[in-house]
């Protein structure tokens, strides 16, 4: 598990997109952006930041759309990691795009710097074009699968973030079968929900119960596919959990203060799934980081964190879900005890899950 | 109960890995993300 303040999703062009998607959660960051980007100068203390005492790092490259901020800036984040790679320290980039800006140049520089790209796809067109689209409503389909296969081509594509709503919620058959027939097979499934700043998502969002009898479906598909190259990531998580492994969603770590958003000004705040709010704001990268890990609002945070996991630890899955996500499962930002129908629903689920692997004595 | 022998495929290989891990004596370092996909345990497969 990571120190906290580590590993930032980092957002050069806040929430700058060249879609216009329905459910957008960064759309009340868009209208801030003015076109502008992440300077160089923010950049090169970005990367400082957080690599300075690492000898291994991450940088995931987020947004809106963080292509928008052009090849060239991103070259500039080869070029800064540049000074700590020679010094040793294992640096990995990732970056989530809706993959209609991927050209072969892209496909070449991110397959040349070894960057790892995630596509968000809805499944198949007509899902798909629902709720991705351009501010026109012509829909991204086309353009978001075309982007795939020069990320395939090249090498560096890695998995498909798919959002559940209305659209698809009540045909997880559907869409896994979409997926396999794609021959994309390593997936994140996403619920589609109000956080606070979408625009008015009640018409396609979805409650967490229908988001978790999606998933138990689809464990159920995973299970009668029996393809272990099919990877469902929130599954693959709980079923390795359940094993005894280690490989935990960041939803059942138990702590997030590891993930943090760094906006185009350099400011830091916690994970971006949750609110931009005071509260989660821990400083900039101009700071010492030495200081911006030991800020009080990270203080606060971490000992919300603390109540919230002495009050589960009576629970049965607490070995499971470590008190839950932070953005999901609480109605505040300092709420103490969970929701009572996620909590519900999440057992629910992780009994689906192990009653199947007892039938086969792995649990 | 259903036997062993019987083992889907894509349990035997869950299972493997969580015994790897266990052997490995690995944290959970980089585990979870909370947007795109992840890294290292499932990247470095490819």
């Amino acid at each position: 598990m990571g120190f906290p303040i580590s590993t930032p999703i980092v957002k050069p062009v806040d929430g700058l997109c060249n879609l216009s998607c329905t459910y957008c959660y960064t759309a009340g960051l868009k209208s801030s952006a003015d076109k502008k980007y992440m300077s160089e100068q923010t950049l090169a203390s970005v990367i400082d930041f957080f690599c300075y005492d690492k000898k291994y790092t991450e940088f995931i490259w987020h947004g809106g759309e963080p292509l928008l901020a052009s090849i060239g800036f991103y070259h500039k984040v080869v070029e800064y990691q540049r000074t700590w790679r020679n010094r040793g320290v294992k640096i990995v980039n990732f970056v989530q795009t809706n993959a209609t800006l991927v050209t072969e140049k892209w496909a070449q520089f991110f397959s040349d710097n070894e960057f790892l790209v995630g596509v968000s796809i809805d499944g198949h067109e007509e899902t798909h074009n629902c709720n991705r689209h351009y501010s026109s409503n012509t829909g991204s389909f086309a353009d978001t699968m075309r982007g795939v296969k020069l990320l395939r081509e090249a090498g560096v594509f890695n998995g498909a973030i798919c959002g559940i709503s209305k659209s698809n919620v009540s045909s997880p058959r559907e869409v896994l079968d979409f997926f396999i027939s794609q021959g994309i097979k390593k997936l994140k499934f996403a619920r589609i929900k109000d956080i606070g700043l979408c625009k008015d998502v009640s018409d396609i969002s979805i409650s967490f119960a229908q988001y978790i009898d999606f998933l138990i479906s689809v464990f159920d598909l995973w299970i009668e596919y029996d393809d272990p190259k099919i990877e469902v990531r929130d599954i693959q998580s709980v079923v390795n959990i359940l094993m005894g492994g280690t490989l935990r969603e960041c939803i059942y770590m138990g702590q997030c203060d590891q993930f943090v958003t760094v906006y185009r000004d350099g400011t830091i705040y916690a994970c971006d799934s949750l609110p931009k709010d005071e509260s989660l704001y821990f400083g900039n990268v101009f700071n010492d980081p030495t200081k911006v890990r030991n800020n009080d609002r990270l203080k606060a945070s971490q000992e919300i964190a603390r109540v919230r996991h002495a009050l589960c630890q009576s629970c049965n899955w607490y070995s499971v879900c470590k008190s839950g996500c932070a953005k999901d499962h609480y109605m505040k930002l300092d709420s103490s005890s969970p929701i009572p129908e996620h909590c519900r629903e999440l057992k629910r689920y992780f009994k689906h899950i192990s009653t199947k692997l007892g039938h086969y004595g792995l649990v | 109960m259903e036997s062993s022998a019987q083992l889907p495929n894509v349990l035997l290989s869950a299972k493997t890995e969580a015994e790897r891990q266990v052997a490995e004596g690995r944290d959970s370092c980089g585990g979870g993300k909370p947007g795109p996909w992840d890294q290292g345990h499932w990247a470095n497969r490819k």
